[in-house]
């Protein structure tokens, strides 16, 4: 078989030839199989052909339905393949890409790093942003790995391409949400906490930390809810959290917080599980909404509170009961335990609780700049105080649990009228203390009112009081004056009778109590004349003190002997100006009533002293105070004691004029008079007259009761027949020559026409064509040297106006007596 | 001991091929048209498959498929390939 092996054609360039026409044939692909030379068997090249063929059948179909991209390229980075879903991803067909560098398909700033990263190779990935052919972006995973030849030179890459778009935009998505909720965290608007199951806060925002004032350290996995809960929020807490097992998210609840100083935060909560060991809770801080509507509920209490307080103020009730009812309804409005109102007395500068549950002792009479009180009226400024105990200021612990005080003045066009206080337990909002100067104004206004009000009722009283006086005056005047002419003839002519009468007659018995009967009768028509302030006073400066003590020795007869009598005086009480005369009926008239109301003894007290009167800024009074010790009077009775015939002593015993005749002294000399009594507790009466700064007149002399004489020449003039009558006969009975007119003219006419030397010219006030003044003044023009005395029955307005109250005309008061008349001539002749 | 030359001017042809590889059908198509056009009356193609004959193999010294051999007239000429190149191949078959 060997020898078959034996070329039959030895030449060797034939063989050759056949060599390379079989590599020829090789190359060109046209050899089905070769003969294995050893095993002497032909192995099949189409066999192995095939393989490879569905080999790279298998690769091509894993390529092409692989969810990646498969991207080749050149060394020059052009497109040499790329499978379908590369293609899809591009927005072309597969052999559109061919060709074109994978460079076109990224940015400037990708292409670079792409480039870099193509040209390092090695099994790495880069995210890469390509651009489609229709302009829309994808961004693509890509991992390249270089391919080279046998001889080692690079051939271009291989990459494969992921599509992570969606996971890109998922990814900014996720940015976006975090970065939104980065925000919120951030925001400072709300509280966020994270916290575990047990509620221990694992997570906390800047406004969860401002909000409940720890730092970060502090709390953090320190501190859980239920540490910064009260214990009165248990119950909402543990509700929120089984709703919140029960669906996993708690709706919103409100609930305070504990901050670390220990002051609370009112919240609004809400909760929800994050994971499933986690929960994540938010809060809104409540405190300003919670006080907005705490504002909005006072404003409408204070709203409330003032219509209630306006409608109380216009009740006709007095004005105790009104403030009562106003300070319930503050302590029902503005929930405060006590509320006071106090009005000023003027007169004592003192403030009066009108209105004040609770209030008593001290508080009842705060003199003005005493105590927070009387500091709020002075300053008349509003006060207010959370903390009372520690304010200086205050000063009266007796407040058991009050916290808190506020004042306001009560106010009418800056006059002070009062002072409103509440006392709290809670502190007294910015609205409640607002809300409670609104009240003061209305409160100040009724007051104001309440005051005008019985201000005119009293005025109005008062005027209808003096008008009814005043006509029982004029009734009394009148009456007294003729009373008194009748009166100086029987008195006169009853002492004519007693001059003349030897001094055992029989009759002499009679005429004297004809007599005693017509001084009494005098004695009641000057009283008359006196109340009715139609007396004719000679005012002068006196000392009180030095009136009373003349008086005692006189005064202590007419007590008797059951009654002590104390006078008490201050060293200087000062003096005033006042006629002597009436001062001392007054204080007569005073002891006589005070020994009445004595029956069964007792002490009479007369006092004298200075007083300095602020109201109205009056100055400096001296005070006649006369005490008794006796059954007092009941206010029905004060009410009445000066009205003119009102007595409560039995018939016969008095005239009801006594005090009516103290009032209209007191009037006249531009005093005031008090009376304090109380039944079963004795009267005081207080006299205030006005202190004058002068030396206290002469004393004023007290002649004896005895005639004068004389032989100077008389011009009378009286148009009263009786009373001219009576007045001659008592001159001429005294040694004085008598010239007797009926009118004025006459005795003018008289004095023109005779040279006769007259020395008194002695007349009536009150005639007929020329009144006495008148006819004075006349006759002194004609003879200078001439003396006048004057004497009327009653005085008016229009006497006064004739100057009879001058000095330099003397004055005699009907009815005269034989002594009034010839003292006061004499007197009139000798100065 | 060598074969008995054959006596006539007869064209004896014998292509060795393997089963149906697509050359080997190529051959044996493009093996008949040329015979048919060139050579009717005067030719003999034997087809050796050596898929089914592997050691006649030996017997010529063949190494690949297909192979042509022009038995005779001598020279024994080979064509390599799928005898697509007509004019390369009757260059062969009519070469001394």
């Amino acid at each position: 078989m060997t020898a078959i092996l034996v070329p039959q054609l030895p030449d060797l360039a034939q063989r050759l030839a056949e060599a390379e026409a079989t590599i020829e044939a090789l190359l060109s692909g046209q050899i089905d199989a070769v003969v294995d030379s050893k095993s002497q068997t032909p192995v099949l090249l189409a066999k192995a052909q095939e393989a490879l063929r569905e080999s790279e059948e298998r690769y091509r179909r894993i390529v092409e339905t692989t969810n990646e991209g498969v991207w080749t390229i050149d060394p020059d980075n052009k497109t040499t393949f790329m499978n379908r879903r590369m293609a899809q991803m591009l927005g072309c067909e597969a052999d559109m890409g061919l060709g074109r560098s994978v460079l076109e398909f990224v940015d400037e700033g990708g292409g670079a790093r792409l480039a870099a990263h193509i040209k390092q190779g090695g099994a790495t990935q880069i995210e890469v942003r390509l651009t489609r052919l229709d302009g829309t972006d994808l961004w693509v995973l890509m991992e390249a790995t270089p391919l080279y030849d046998n001889a080692g030179r690079y051939e271009g890459s291989f990459a494969m391409v992921m599509d992570i778009t969606l996971r890109k935009q998922a990814e900014a998505a996720l940015r976006a949400s975090e970065a939104r909720f980065r925000r919120l965290w951030d925001s400072g608007i709300i509280l966020i906490t994270v916290s575990d199951l047990t509620g221990k806060i694992i997570e906390v925002n800047d406004a969860g930390l401002n909000m409940l004032g720890y730092s970060r350290d502090e709390l953090v996995c320190r501190i859980g809810w239920d540490d910064i809960t009260p214990r009165e929020w248990d119950t909402a807490d543990q509700a929120a959290r089984a709703q919140l097992v029960a669906k996993g998210a708690a709706s919103p609840w409100e609930k305070e917080l504990i901050r670390k100083d220990g002051s609370r935060v009112s919240i609004l909560a809400a909760a929800a599980i994050l994971s499933g060991n986690e929960g994540i809770t938010i809060a809104v801080d409540l405190t300003d909404r919670k006080r907005a509507e705490k504002d909005l509920l006072e404003r409408m209490r204070i709203a409330a509170l003032t219509a209630d307080v306006g409608m109380m103020l216009t009740h006709e009730d007095t004005l105790p009961t009104m403030l009562e009812q106003c300070a319930e309804a503050i302590g029902h409005h503005l929930d405060v335990a006590f509320t006071g109102i106090w009005t000023l007395a003027p007169k004592s500068n003192v403030l009066e609780l009108q209105a004040g549950a609770g209030l008593s002792g001290a508080h009842a009479r705060i003199p003005v700049g005493q105590f927070k009180i009387g500091r709020i009226a002075k300053q008349r400024r509003p006060f207010r105080t959370d903390d009372i105990l520690r304010d200086s200021q205050m000063g009266d612990p007796m407040w058991e649990g009050i916290n808190a005080f506020a004042g306001h003045p009560l106010l009418v066009n800056d006059t002070l009228v009062g002072v409103l206080a509440i006392f709290s337990r809670a502190p007294i909002s910015d609205a409640a203390f607002t809300g409670l100067g609104a009240v003061s104004d209305v409160i100040a206004l009724g007051i104001q009112r309440h005051l005008v009000t019985s201000t005119n009722a009293g005025l109005e009283s008062q005027l209808r009081q003096s008008q009814k006086m005043e006509a029982v005056g004029r009734l009394a005047g009148g009456i007294a004056h003729d009373f008194n002419n009748i009166l100086s003839v029987i008195l006169t002519c009853g002492g004519f009778l007693l001059d003349d009468l030897k001094a055992m007659d029989p009759a002499r018995a009679d005429v004297e109590e004809i007599v005693k009967a017509g001084t009494r009768a005098a004695a009641l028509t000057r009283q008359l004349l006196m109340f009715s302030r139609q007396q004719v006073l000679e005012p002068k400066v006196l000392d009180l003190a030095a009136v009373t003590r003349d008086m005692e020795s006189m005064l202590r007869r007419v007590l008797g002997e059951d009654i002590e009598l104390v006078l008490r005086n201050d060293h200087d009480p000062g003096r005033v100006r006042a006629d002597p005369g009436s001062i001392e009926q007054l204080i007569m008239n005073l002891a006589v009533n005070a020994r009445d109301a004595m029956p069964t003894g007792g002490t009479l007290t007369i006092e004298t002293r200075s007083e300095v009167i602020d109201e109205k800024n009056l100055g400096r009074h001296v005070v006649l105070c006369v005490s008794d010790t006796g059954t007092g009077m009941d206010e029905a009775t004060q009410a009445r004691i000066f009205e003119p015939f009102f007595t409560t002593k039995g018939v016969g015993r008095g005239t009801g004029l006594g005090l009516s005749t103290v009032f209209g002294i007191v009037q006249q000399s531009n005093g005031t008079i008090r009376v304090k009594s109380e039944l079963g507790n004795g009267t005081t009466f207080f006299i205030y007259l006005p202190h004058v700064e002068a030396a206290p007149d002469a004393q004023v002399s007290r002649p004896m009761r005895t005639a004068l004489r004389g032989t100077e020449t008389i011009l009378l003039v009286e148009d009263e027949d009786q009373v001219r009558t009576v007045a001659r006969a008592i001159l001429q009975r005294h040694g004085y020559k008598v010239v007797e007119m009926r009118a004025a003219e006459d005795a003018l006419m008289y004095c023109q026409g005779r040279a006769e030397p007259i020395d008194l010219l002695l007349t009536d006030v009150v005639m007929p064509h020329m009144s006495g003044p008148e006819l004075a003044r006349r006759l002194i023009d004609i003879r200078p040297t001439l003396r006048v005395l004057c004497m009327s029955g009653y005085t008016d307005d229009a006497i006064v106006r004739h100057g009879v109250m001058q000095a330099n005309i003397a004055f005699l008061q009907k009815p005269f007596t034989t002594e009034s008349l010839t003292h006061k001539v004499r007197d009139v002749l000798d100065n | 001991m060598g074969k008995a030359r054959p006596t006539s001017a007869k064209l004896l042809l014998r292509l060795y091929v393997a089963g149906n590889a697509p050359n080997s059908l190529r051959a044996i198509a493009n093996a008949k048209a040329i015979c048919d056009q060139h050579f009717p009356a005067e030719h003999d193609l034997e087809i050796v498959d050596l898929l089914e004959h592997p050691r006649r193999a030996l017997a010529d010294a063949i190494v690949v498929t297909p192979t042509l051999l022009r038995l005779s007239p001598l020279p024994v000429q080979r064509v390599i390939g799928n005898l697509s190149d007509t004019n390369q191949v009757l260059l062969a078959l009519a070469g001394k």
